[in-house]
Parts: C-alpha cells; structure tokens; sequence
C-alpha cells in the first residue's frame, strides 16, 4: 500500500483564544488534493501547521511519514511551499531570487543554479528572469514563486492560493503546469483555494473545510455524485404523464432538460418504481444514472450539513 | 537555434544533505549591502577613505619609523620621526586600541548600521520574505544568526580588521622578543574580544530595530533615535538631575566604554565609581532585550489574535 501523503489525528492550532483548527482527522493518498473551503476556513492555517510554522495545539500530522510538528526542517528539505501572499527575496532579480531559495534548501551552488534556469523557463519566465522581481507583473510574481517552490525538486507541493490576481489566460496556464507537475511528473499537490473550478480542473481529491472544521473529505468524482436519493432519468415518450405518475408515487420532479428529468426519492433510489411510472405514463426509460452535480453543488451541500449538524 | 526544454525534470541531488543556512544568509547579504553600497560610488570612497585612512597613515608611520631605525645612516630621520611624538599615536598598546576602536571606529560603524544593518530584517519583512526563509530547513535562529553575521561582517571591516592590521604588523615590525611582547601578545587575543562585544552590541541594536520596521529607512530612524532617547534624553537626564556618576548606568555607550576597557585592560578608560560588573550587567540586558525583540518578531506567521 503506497504511503499517505497526509495523516491528520485530531489536529488543533489556536491564535491566541481562537481556534483556527478544531480536531482536523483525515488521511489523504497522492496526487493532487484539493483544500477548500471560505476565506477564514483554516486553509492556510492548516498548510502552515503541516510545515511547522505554526504549532499545533493538539493531535498528531504527518507529512509523508514524517511528524510536522517534530521533524520540521526534515519535511521541508522535500517539501516545495508557494505561499497566498506577495512574497519575493528583496532586492534579487527572478534568477537570484530562484537559486537563492535553492540553496536556501540545502542544494549545492551549481545545482541551484542550473535548476533556477530550469524552473523559471518552466514557469515561463525565461525572458524576465534577469529582471528585479519587484518589477514583475501579479501574474510574473505568481510563476517565480512557483518557480522558488519548485527549485528543490520537492516531492510535496503545497500551492496556496496559486491563481490568485491572474487573468483567465494566467490562471489556465498556471493550472497547466500544476496538472504537468502532478500528471507527467508524479508530484503531490495540495492546491488550497477557494474557488472550486481551479481544484475541480486540477483534484483527485479534496478536503473541505469551514470554520476551521473538517466538512467532507473524498475523491472528487465521489462528492460530485450527490448521496443516494436523487437520479437523473431520460425519457422516450410524453414527459407530462411521466411527470404526474413520478409525482404521484412522491418523488419530486425537476425537468433538467428536453426529456431529462432530475428524480429525488424520500429513501434510496428505487428503479422499480421509476420504470413503474414510465409504464403507467406510457413512455419508456432509456437511461437512468445517479445524480451528478457540479463541485461547487456538492461543497455548498456538505457545508450546508454541517451548518445544520452545529 | 538553441533549443530549450522547457519540461519540468527532476533533480537527483542529495535531499538531505546538512543545509549551511547562516553562511548562505551571509554570502548572499554580504553580496546585495555591497551592490547596494556600490550604488553611492561617491559616498562608499569617502567613507571607506576616512575609515580606513588613519590606519594606513599608523601603518606607513610605523614602516617609516623601523626602516628608518634599520639603517644607521638614517638615524636622524629616526630620531626627528620619534621627538615628533606621532609614533605614541600609532603604537599599538591597550589605550590606542581602545580608542580606535570605541571612539574613532565606531563612528564608521553607526553608518554602517544605517546603511546596511537597517534593511536586514525590515526590507524582509516589507516584502513578506521571512515566510519564505522560515519554510525553507532554516531555523528562526540561522536566519537571525545570518542576519547578524552580515551586519558583523561589515562592522568588522571598520573596526576588528583594521586594529589587529596594525596589530601584527607591528609586531612583525619588531619582533616578539621585545618588552612589547607582552602587550602584542594580549592584544592579540584582547582586541578581537573587545571588537567582538562592540560589534555584537551594535549588530543586536539594529537588528532590534529593524524587525520593528518594515522599512530600512524607518529602521534607520528608529535605531539613530532610539539611541538619541537613551544616551541623551535618559541617561543625560538623570546625570543633569542625580549628579550620580552610577546614573551613567542607563547608558549603552558608557557601559559598552567600560566593558572594553576593561578587556582591553585599560585602566585609564574605567569609572572608579562604577564598577564594571555593574556595566557589564546592564549591557548584557540591554542585549538580550534587543536578541528578546529580535526573536519575536522574526516569525512566519504574524499573529493577530
């Protein structure tokens, strides 16, 4: 069995009198994981306690086997961190600002020097590289500080935020080379960010939180499917009669589109009595599938749980 | 045409071999104050002229003096150079080292805490870069220790160098199986640990400074005033007011005199009235109050709770 990437046992931060984090317990395997959750979540919190920069309060995290909180410096030789905010080596152009994170890491000189190169043509920086990087543009500083973040060769890469102030064409391109990192080259990721559309481009997999809370925690394709009451049904024949016979039997009914109708049940799904009112109505069923929603449907249903659950 | 790849690729290098951060710190700060200082040609050869000046006047002084003393024929010029009393000045012994470096020296050095010292932490935390440090394998106690290596190296450039320059030299001058033996030899020792607490205070004070700022120049401000309101406003003070010369306690360049003073066994410099544990106390409070702020606000995360 491959080693998780995450292990969280009961996890708390607090800043001062607040809880930041309250009783975090997940296990997540590799590839690239998602964190969402609203601002004030905890996202960054819990990012920055996985790298020790914050300690935990209480519980156990471990990062690729290793303790966060008692082998820091170990867990961040081969961890690669690209933080929310504007952050830049003063004073250094993209080039000595990339090497210098690089032997920041323990690298040799001439290695962080060829991989400096190496990273920012990468990230797409080749032009700009001998450059200041307070000159640099949102989307120039977003890409140097994956580039510091990659100079190392990290096996875990922690991405906070990373499509923050960039126009559509940087946030694809961005997202390109994070699907790249994790895709051809087997990296994990653990992309925080709160808007759903970059994680569900990226993500196998995610980790909702609200509050500081634990929400959901799975695979992506599993939260999109919502839970066993609802199906998707398409329909050969009059959709008005296959309506009132769905309708009389107690399910709700929401037309989806031209002969597609969305069924929620009061229990499970129950097929037999789908094809029950197909038969009364005089049409026949030609496919019936669990329903699927977007992420964004499923993160505001499993957030609206547990609002409800507090 | 060349042609790049622009693929990522994986680096086989050693992942966990030790990191040298505090050098690293050094290499790299050392590098960016001198391209920054180099920016002001003008100013940096002024300044490197006057500082360093004197001491090539003391080193030219004291070859004169033994090539004019080795050749029996020049015995007037000797005798001329040593009535003109300029070889007091130069000869290396605990008073002239004390003086070079507390009261000459340490001028150069105040500059170049505002120069260079100022923007170590401040302009790192303008621009957000300690969370990039302090999520590399550093500790909070490399970056400071980098940090503090940087600023000392420069102080040290102006002061350390310079003195035991003058140091060996005369004693290479003149041998040590002189009845300057002695002195050459404690000096030796002596005058690296009198420069050593000079630098660390005034490396520890600015850097103090600094991570209260966000900029250099605001450090700057900080550091030159925050020193104005301790020797002038509080230490002159309550001089003016107690007519106690125990007062002068409160301030860090009165302990700091004593301190190398007496390292230096330089009994001239010490206050008979103020016993130089007493200053030496107190400086080392004032120390660990400025190493105090220093590690409290080099953090990654700032806390607003």
């Amino acid at each position: 069995m491959s080693q998780a990437v995450l292990q969280l046992e009961g996890v708390s931060v607090r800043y001062g009198k607040r809880l930041a984090l309250d009783e975090l317990t997940a296990t997540v395997s590799g590839g690239a994981i998602g964190l969402l959750g609203p601002n004030g979540a905890g996202k960054s919190t819990l990012i920055k306690a996985l790298l020790g920069l914050v300690p935990l309060a209480q519980g156990t995290a471990r990062v690729l086997g290793a303790d966060a909180a008692r082998q820091p410096r170990r867990l961040r030789r081969i961890i690669g961190y690209m933080p929310e905010r504007d952050a830049a080596f003063p004073q250094l152009t993209g080039f000595q600002a990339t090497w210098y994170a690089g032997r920041l890491a323990g690298m040799p000189d001439a290695d962080a020097r060829r991989r400096a190169h190496e990273v920012l043509l990468f990230a797409g920086l080749e032009e700009a590289r001998y450059r200041d990087v307070a000159t640099y543009s949102t989307g120039m500083k977003q890409r140097v500080k994956l580039a510091q973040a990659l100079v190392h060769d990290p096996d875990l890469l922690f991405l906070d935020e990373p499509t923050n102030g960039l126009d559509p064409k940087g946030r694809e391109e961005m997202l390109g080379l994070i699907r790249t990192l994790v895709g051809d080259k087997g990296m994990h990721v653990i992309l925080s960010s709160h808007l759903l559309r970059d994680v569900e481009q990226v993500c196998g997999s995610v980790i909702v939180l609200r509050g500081g809370k634990l929400v959901s925690q799975g695979a992506v394709d599993e939260l999109r499917l919502s839970s066993d009451d609802a199906c998707t049904v398409s329909v050969a024949g009059a959709l008005p009669g296959f309506r009132a016979a769905c309708e009389a039997r107690g399910l709700s009914v929401e037309v989806a589109r031209r002969g597609t109708v969305q069924l929620r049940f009061a229990g499970p799904v129950d097929a037999s009595v789908v094809f029950a009112a197909a038969a009364e109505a005089g049409t026949h069923v030609s496919s019936l599938r669990p329903l699927r929603v977007s992420l964004e449907d499923a993160v505001l249903a499993a957030m609206e749980g547990s609002e409800e659950r507090a | 045409m060349v042609v790049h790849d622009r693929s990522y690729s994986r680096w086989d290098g050693d992942k966990h071999a030790p990191v040298h951060g505090v050098s690293v710190i050094l290499e790299r700060g050392v590098s960016t104050s001198l391209a920054s200082l180099f920016r002001r040609k003008l100013f940096v050869l002024l300044l490197s002229f006057a500082a360093f000046g004197p001491f090539l006047m003391a080193l030219g002084v004291m070859y004169l003096h033994f090539f004019f003393s080795s050749n029996p024929e020049l015995a007037p010029m000797t005798q001329s150079l040593e009535e003109s009393g300029m070889l007091e000045h130069v000869t290396p012994n605990p008073d002239t080292v004390w003086g070079y470096l507390f009261e000459i020296q340490s001028w150069f050095g105040l500059v170049l805490c505002v120069l260079v010292g100022a923007g170590l932490i401040a302009e790192d935390r303008r621009t957000n870069a300690l969370e990039l440090y302090l999520s590399r394998p550093l500790r909070r106690a490399d970056y400071v220790l980098g940090k503090l290596a940087v600023i000392g190296f420069f102080l040290a450039m102006v002061t350390l160098v310079p003195c035991m320059l003058l140091i060996v030299v005369h004693a290479l001058l003149h041998g040590f199986g002189t009845s300057e033996a002695v002195v050459h030899t404690n000096l030796l020792w002596r005058t690296p640990l009198a420069a050593g607490v000079e630098i660390l205070t005034a490396s520890l004070l600015v850097l103090a400074a600094s991570s209260l700022a966000q900029r250099a120049r605001n450090a700057a401000i900080l550091f030159i005033g925050g020193l104005a309101v301790v020797e002038g406003v509080i230490a002159g003070l309550l001089l003016e007011v107690f007519r106690d010369p125990a007062v002068q306690l409160a301030s860090i360049h009165f302990n700091l005199g004593q301190v190398m003073a007496w390292i230096l066994d330089n009994p001239a410099e010490l206050h008979p009235d103020v016993p130089v544990l007493n200053s030496g106390l107190v400086l080392g409070g004032w120390l660990l109050l400025a190493l105090m702020v220093i590690l409290r606000r080099v953090r990654p995360v700032e806390v607003v709770a």
